[in-house]
Parts: structure tokens; C-alpha cells; sequence
């Protein structure tokens, strides 16, 4: 039986989504200032709008829902699924005002796309938009890879209650860096700010050897940057990374696509002496046993297929596509219809399978992951271990993330409901690309790169696509982002008004 | 990593720049294990391309 949420609870959630609200308008800031730098005055006016949009919606409603009860466990994943939806509307006005989407829609599915680090589009003529235009996808990205709410939590919540924990954790975040959740969130922005110092200057000293000038080095180099850390996939140009053309260009994304990958709680341990962490955490082991299974698989079917013969072209295009596949950026260096046209069925199965499995929790990344595949792996071993032993023997399995941890029955229930729930989720959305007439495994690929939060794309994705994919697609990233409990929370939400008691 | 002094209140340049240091080396690990985790992968592509698939 579910209780019926009291009038003080839906104040509960409509204040603290408000504040949420507040600041996704001041991300828009951002692009803003951008606008005003570069004198796109049309552009301004756009994000001037949507910033105005945000600030009313989130001041009306604390205005609106004024409350001083405490926030609980209850309202806590609810305050997140809704915050997300509101975020994903207001978001996409300065988006649709903009005239590069063929629709309000399209404008929304490019929202979520950023806000989930997928980094599948519809905009259209990408190559020639404004700066600001693009600093909006990128922030979109970089902000959601840390969780719109993380941001909140950094700079608007103080002593709200024990529903804090739940707002955090909503996002698809479980591991506390620190016991304090807001600590915790300072600290992964410490960690992305870092790497965002770092990386930035890297890729701009990269674009400036291949010959760009200097401002768009920097704009080059930090888009890049956000669209890899984030493990969004998004880039400032049609033809994503294989614009550069440069090797050091590709390593450099690698290397921060891969970090961007990594579990915020082993960046933390990393950064602060434990160096051992990246050798015993067992989904750094899972990564690389599965990034092995998978490399090879898209290895077999490109050698058969003799595309590449030159060992250097083969070796590069096929671990940075696996690569950027099983991180869930989507970051890609050859042309999408390659994929169908030139690699084939088993490169493409490779991929996706890369993809279903996804990197670390607590991290930017999407999919299944790491995690989860190394608890299941375990628990499978456990239990032919104990078929095994004698019926007196008491079998135990312990695995090292962060701290050593005793596998318990509890967790393992946890991560098949998920690992299920995600696989269900790639079946329909297959199911659902191919009723609307597209091949079976393009359908998969690019179904199975929208519910992992990948953006990888074999040319399905394009503004031409049927509406009800279009929506089918914004919900498997929003459900994948979330890992399903706060969407199903806020669904129970609204069933417990209908029907509750 | 808290940086503030020993003594309590604001860290000192010293211990500022120490703590940079410490998140720069963790930056570099990071970077090392992924160039690492790389490397291993592209010798086995290698090989697959050698053995002809």
C-alpha cells in the first residue's frame, strides 16, 4: 500500500525542485556571457529567455511551495526525476529559439542527450552555430556528467535532512567520497575541476600545433574537454574527433575520456596516496577483463573484413571506438555509416556490447556497469564454489572497491534487479527502432547507445527519425541516466495521488 | 584532502601548493593507467590483425 503524499509533501517537492530549478538557470550564465563575448547578440537574447523561464519556474515554485518541513526519504528521489524533467523543458528553450531544431522536440531530445552524457543530436548544421549555442551543449553535458543535482548540492543545500542522501544518490551516485553528502559533492567537483585545468590546457596546446588560432584553440580544447571528461560525446564539429585528424589529439581524449570514466570515490582515493586503487578495485579489473573481450571481438570482424591492413590505422581506429563505446562517451573517428557500410555485424556487435556494459559507477559514464558485471562474476563463482564444498562449509566472497567489502546476498538481489532492468530496456528500445522500419542491428546499435548514455550513432539518430523513437530514445536516456529508481519513484508518486491512501 | 593548517584557518601558500602537488601526481597516476591499459590492449588488437583474425 502506498500512502498518499499530504499537501506539505508535494510542498516538500516542489520547493526543493525550485531551488534545483534556480540553479540550472544560472548554468546558463555561461553561455550567456558567451553570447555577449562574442557579439551573438540573437544568440543573448535566446539564453537571456531561458534564463528568465528558469528563474521564474524556480522562484514561483518556492514561492509557491514555501514550507519548513524537513526533507525526507520519500521526497528525495522525487525531488530528482522531477527536477531532471523540468530541466530537460526549461533547458530547451534557448535551444529552440535558436532556430538550428526542426522542432521543440528535437530540442528536448538534444537537452536530455547533454544532461544524461549521452551526446546523440538532432541540431542541425552543427558546424556553423554560434559559440554560445555550443557552450550551452557543452556545459549541459559537463554539468550533467557531475548531476545537475551535485551541482546543487555544491552551492544551495545546507542542513536539509536526511533526504539529502536520497536527492545524491537519485542521480545514479551510491559511493560517499567523505560522510558527508554535500562534502562529497564539493569533492567531486574538486576532482573534475582538476582534471578540467589539466585537460584543457592539454587539448588547447594540441589544437594549437595543428594550426588553430588561439581563441579557438581554447574554446576547441576546453568543448573537447567537457564532452570527454563527462563522457558525453558531444563535439564542436559534424564530424566529432575525426575533424582533428591527429593521433595526440586522440590520446589526449583517451586518456581523459577514460578518466572521466573512473569512479569519483577511486579519482578521491587516487588523489589522495592510495595509487594501489587503480590495480585491486574491482571494476578497474572488470573494465579491463571486459574492455579485452570486447576489443577483440571488433578486432576479429575488422581483420576479416580487411579494411584496415596498416597495423598503426587498425590498432587506433578499433581501440579508440571500443574504447569510447565501453566509457559510454561516444566520441567517435570515423563516419557513422562506416559502422553499417564498412565494419560490419561482429564490429558493431562488439561495440555494442562495450557499450551495454559501460564503466565505473559514482563516475560520468552510463551503461550497466563495472560494478555490477564484477559482483555478478563473483557471486556466480561463489555459489559453484559452494556447490562444490561440502553442505557444512561456509563460502564467503570478498572484493576490494575502495575498502574491502563481503559480498552479500542483499547486494547481489540490488544489482540483478538493475542489470535486468537494463537489459529489458535495450530489448524494447531494439524492438521499438525496428517497428519503425530500421534494420535489426542498426536499430540495436544505435537503441542500445541511447539507453547506455553512449551517443555513438551508425546513422540511425538524425532529425528525420520518427517522433515516437524520438521519445522513445529521451526516455531510455533519462531511465538509463537515473538507473531507474527515481523515474520509477516519481511514477509511484503520481500513482500514489491517483490511488493511494 | 584538507588542506587548511595545522593551526586552523586558512592554509598557507606552502601547504597550498603541497596539496596541489599531491592532486597534479594523482592527475599523472591516473593518466599512466590509462596509457597503461591502452598499451595492453594494443598489443592483443595487434596481434588478432597478425593472426589474420
Amino acid at each position: 500500500m502506498m500512502l498518499r503524499p499530504t499537501l506539505e509533501d508535494h510542498k516538500v517537492v516542489g520547493f526543493y525542485t525550485g531551488r534545483i530549478i534556480i540553479g540550472v538557470g544560472a548554468l546558463m550564465v555561461l553561455p550567456l556571457s558567451t553570447s555577449l563575448l562574442f557579439a551573438e547578440w540573437k544568440t543573448a537574447i535566446d539564453f537571456a529567455t531561458g534564463l528568465l523561464a528558469c528563474l521564474a519556474a524556480g522562484f514561483g515554485l518556492q514561492a509557491l511551495c514555501l514550507t519548513h518541513q524537513e526533507l525526507r526519504r520519500r521526497h528525495g528521489l522525487v525531488i530528482v526525476s522531477t527536477s531532471w524533467v523540468l530541466a530537460t523543458v526549461l533547458g530547451a528553450i534557448p535551444f529552440y529559439l535558436s532556430g538550428y531544431f526542426g522542432s521543440y522536440l528535437d530540442a528536448i531530445f538534444d537537452v536530455m542527450s547533454g544532461l544524461t552524457t549521452t551526446g546523440l543530436f538532432l541540431l542541425q548544421d552543427l558546424d556553423h552555430v554560434p559559440n554560445g549555442l555550443n557552450m550551452w551543449r557543452f556545459v549541459l553535458t559537463f554539468a550533467g556528467g557531475q548531476g545537475i543535482i551535485v551541482i546543487a548540492l555544491t552551492a544551495l543545500f545546507k542542513g536539509v535532512g536526511g533526504g539529502i542522501y536520497h536527492l545524491y544518490s537519485g542521480e545514479g551516485k551510491e559511493d560517499r567520497l567523505l560522510p558527508n553528502v554535500i562534502q562529497t559533492a564539493r569533492t567531486i567537483w574538486v576532482v573534475s575541476l582538476g582534471w578540467l585545468l589539466a585537460g584543457t590546457a592539454a587539448l588547447t596546446v594540441s589544437a594549437l600545433a595543428l594550426g588553430q588560432e588561439p581563441v579557438r584553440a581554447l574554446l576547441h580544447g576546453l568543448w573537447v574537454f567537457m564532452g570527454a571528461f563527462s563522457t558525453g560525446g558531444f563535439a564542436p564539429q559534424s564530424y566529432n574527433t575525426m575533424w582533428y585528424h591527429s593521433l595526440v589529439f586522440e590520446i589526449l581524449c583517451v586518456i581523459i575520456f577514460v578518466a572521466g570514466s573512473l569512479n569519483f570515490a577511486v579519482h578521491w582515493a587516487v588523489w589522495t596516496g592510495s595509487r594501489a586503487e587503480l590495480r585491486r578495485n574491482v571494476e578497474l579489473r572488470s573494465f579491463a577483463v571486459t574492455l579485452g573481450i570486447f576489443s577483440l571481438i571488433t578486432a576479429i570482424g575488422l581483420a576479416r573484413s580487411g579494411l584496415y591492413t596498416d597495423a598503426l590505422p587498425f590498432v587506433r581506429k578499433t581501440l579508440y571506438l571500443v574504447l569510447s563505446g565501453h566509457t559510454t562517451t561516444g566520441f567517435g573517428t570515423i563516419y557513422a555509416r562506416s559502422l553499417v557500410t564498412q565494419w560490419g555485424p561482429l564490429p558493431m556487435l562488439g561495440i555494442i556490447g562495450a557499450m551495454i556494459i559501460g564503466a565505473s559507477s559514482c563516475s560520468t559514464a552510463g551503461g550497466i556497469k563495472g560494478i555490477r558485471v564484477a559482483i555478478i562474476s563473483k557471486s556466480f563463482l561463489q555459489d559453484v564454489r559452494r556447490a562444490l564444498s561440502p553442505e557444512s562449509s561456509v563460502i564467503t566472497s570478498r572484493y576490494h572497491h575502495v575498502k574491502d567489502r563481503m559480498l552479500a546476498d542483499d547486494t547481489v538481489r540490488t544489482v540483478l534487479m538493475i542489470t535486468i532492468a537494463f537489459l529489458t530496456m535495450h530489448a524494447i528500445i531494439t524492438v521499438a527502432g525496428v517497428m519503425a522500419g530500421y534494420p535489426v542491428l542498426e536499430a540495436g546499435f544505435d537503441g542500445v547507445s541511447a539507453a547506455s548514455n553512449t551517443g555513438l550513432s551508425c546513422g540511425l539518430t538524425a532529425p528525420s527519425m520518427p517522433d515516437f523513437l524520438k521519445v522513445v530514445y529521451v526516455l531510455a536516456m533519462w531511465l538509463g541516466r537515473m538507473e531507474f529508481l527515481a523515474v520509477f519513484a516519481l511514477f509511484g508518486w503520481i500513482w500514489s495521488v491517483v490511488r493511494g491512501r | 584532502m584538507d588542506s587548511r593548517s595545522r593551526t586552523g584557518g586558512r592554509p598557507t601558500p606552502t601547504e597550498q601548493i603541497q596539496t596541489l602537488a599531491v592532486f597534479a601526481t594523482g592527475i599523472l597516476a591516473e593518466a599512466m593507467y590509462v596509457i597503461g591499459l591502452g598499451a595492453l590492449c594494443s598489443v592483443a588488437i595487434m596481434a588478432v590483425l597478425l593472426a589474420g583474425g
